[in-house]
């Protein structure tokens, strides 16, 4: 992606997930939120909105094209029907993108165009809270947050100067840099870009409402909202996050303890029947499971050893993929094992992944490897025996022979 | 005389921050000697990868060649700052262990995404019993790298040569030069 991709994505991306402070706790207000902009709207050439979607037009260009999209009809149009769900007239103004990125994190572009992170996906438990946050994000456009953010930063006179600070941070972080330690990501650029354009509270407060309105009227189970906050909050609350500060939604989020009690308060508020509300986890993970392992690969290349232990863990126990979640807790096990006990954890999870309607047959060998880290090779040569006979045409049967001999 | 010194030394210092041809004779990287061809430059340490030995034939960016060296219990293969939580190498790892380290070290330097990887082959290199593989991933520019690599221990310490190159064009064009190095490898 070009340096100019990269300053957009970054102007873009702030806008849109950017808040300064958290919302101080007060009595909520409930009152029925409507569009701020008509269906199928088209900005005038000539003025600042219309300079803003011409960028941001360029700027889906090089997404469109992008290496990290995942460009998955079936996926795609899974999301775009739950955005339709969602917004009903409005549903051909939006266009989704997801992208390849193992962190929870969504982003809406006042031109309609949406991003989904990967990492977002793998966390969120069914249809109604991937809904929930789309809906978020479609309260940004309905209620045009993105304009008026950029409308006010334009008339302040110090904007420029602040533009070419965020730009310059945006175009450094997205480049590739060899030089380990100083590791380019685009993340790094949101984070400063983010201290400078951020919603208001008040914008943030509104697309959590109209998030929350959007689901009630799709009648999605609304009890889901809150519970992906705080999802994220024992996440963090596992994770060593003074070492793997979290890049994406909590760099420019505000904490999500308010959000999580403004939404169940909401939810309160609309008395929803149970009986009728829709969760949608069987359709979620039917459109999901093609792509879990390749998620969860990606989680565990990030060297984040306690966040992953409790994903895997929580995902397993909301009975996610049992089997394959076992399978990397395993693999978190294996490879951190710093803490005694730990390889048994890990024989233990290769187990469960074995034990189940859909077996992950690799844990055969994952044992194996354990058990010769433990020095017991008999188990180890019977490990590696089992993977054989349940993978008969493994391609790593070369390595397995190695194994094979040196257990003998 | 000062100031004929102070040119002198400004002169060298100068040097440390250019790239230098590798002369294709056998050169020493602690325990680890080899013999490339006439086509490598030497990448001044701070452009390196991690600040581990690397050469280059046109620029990092393109193609590289890193050698991890006397990669001890507990170190990463690469000299990161201590934001970047880069794996370690453990005495006890098992082959495909080494080759994972090797593979989330490049993942996370480049915020990646793994395309495919081949699986690990026993070989031997520098006349020891060695793991060789070969990874993709994309990096934030859009151009997938392929990386081949070859590890072993030696006297408890990871040694291992990494090749990686734009996977069009640059990584078929020096994939015999990179196959000669590891050919030509001692351990000392």
């Amino acid at each position: 992606m070009s340096a100019g991709f990269h300053r957009a994505l970054g102007l873009l991306l702030a806008m849109s997930l950017a808040a300064p402070l958290p919302v101080s706790a007060q009595e909520p207000d409930f009152g029925e939120l409507v569009p701020l902009i008509p269906t199928r709207y088209q900005p005038p050439d000539a003025d600042t909105e219309g300079g803003l979607w011409l960028a941001l037009d360029r700027v889906e260009g090089e997404i469109r094209r992008s290496a990290a999209r995942i460009n998955n009809v079936a996926l795609e149009t899974y999301l775009q029907e739950i955005v339709c769900r969602l917004s009903q007239e409005y549903c051909p103004d939006f266009r989704i993108y997801i992208l390849r990125k193992p962190y929870f994190n969504a982003a809406m572009a006042p031109n309609g165009m949406m991003m989904v992170w990967s990492g977002l996906l793998l966390r969120v438990r069914n249809e109604a809270q991937l809904a929930s946050v789309l809906g978020h994000e479609m309260g940004h456009y309905l209620r045009r947050h993105s304009l008026q953010q950029f409308e006010d930063y334009k008339n302040k006179s110090i904007f420029m100067a602040f533009l070419s600070l965020g730009l310059a941070g945006a175009a450094a972080a997205g480049g590739i840099d060899p030089g380990v330690g100083r590791a380019a990501g685009d993340l790094a650029g949101i984070g400063i870009l983010a201290s400078i354009f951020s919603f208001s509270r008040e914008h943030e407060r509104e697309a959590d409402l109209y998030g929350a309105q959007l689901l009630h009227k799709a009648r999605y189970d609304m009890s889901q909202s809150a519970r992906v906050w705080s999802q994220l909050i024992e996440e963090e609350e596992a994770a060593d996050i003074d070492t793997h500060r979290l890049p994406g939604f909590f760099a420019s989020h505000p904490p999500p303890d308010d959000r999580e009690a403004s939404l169940r308060a909401y939810a309160e508020h609309q008395q929803q029947d149970d009986a009728g509300a829709y969760l949608g986890d069987e359709a979620f993970r039917q459109q999901m499971r093609p792509f879990i392992e390749q998620w969860c690969e990606d989680q565990i290349l990030l060297n984040q050893p306690g966040r992953s232990r409790h994903l895997f863990a929580s995902l397993r126990s909301d009975s996610a993929w049992p089997e394959m979640m076992s399978y990397y807790l395993g693999e978190v096990h294996r490879r951190d094992a710093q803490e005694p006990g730990e390889y048994e954890q890990a024989l233990r999870a290769y187990g469960r992944a074995l034990d189940g309607t859909d077996p992950v047959l690799k844990a055969h060998r994952q044992q194996g490897m354990v058990y010769l880290k433990m020095k017991d090779k008999p188990n180890a040569h019977q490990a590696f025996l089992r993977y054989l006979d349940a993978v008969p045409d493994a391609e790593d049967k070369a390595m397995i022979d190695y194994y094979l001999e040196i257990t003998q | 005389m000062r100031i004929l010194l102070a040119f002198l030394l400004i002169v060298n210092l100068s040097a440390c921050n250019q790239y230098v041809r590798v002369d294709a004779t056998e050169q020493t990287m602690d325990q680890l000697a080899v013999t490339p061809g006439a086509i490598w430059n030497k990448v001044p340490s701070q452009a390196s990868f991690g600040y581990a030995p690397t050469w280059t034939v046109n620029d990092t960016s393109l193609d590289f060649v890193t050698f991890f060296t006397d990669i001890g219990e507990g170190e990463a293969l690469v000299d990161a700052t201590k934001k970047e939580q880069f794996p370690v190498f453990r005495a006890d790892m098992l082959p495909e262990e080494m080759t994972e380290l090797v593979e989330t070290t490049f993942i996370k330097a480049y915020n990646g995404n793994l395309i495919s990887r081949e699986p690990v082959q026993p070989v031997k290199w520098a006349g020891r019993t060695a793991f060789e593989t070969s990874f993709e991933f994309t990096t934030e520019d859009n151009v997938i790298r392929k990386v081949n690599t070859v590890v072993t221990t030696y006297e408890g310490k990871l040694y291992g040569i990494s090749y990686q190159a734009t996977r069009m064009h640059y990584h078929p064009r020096y994939l015999n030069d990179y196959r000669q190095i590891v050919n030509s490898s001692r351990l000392l």
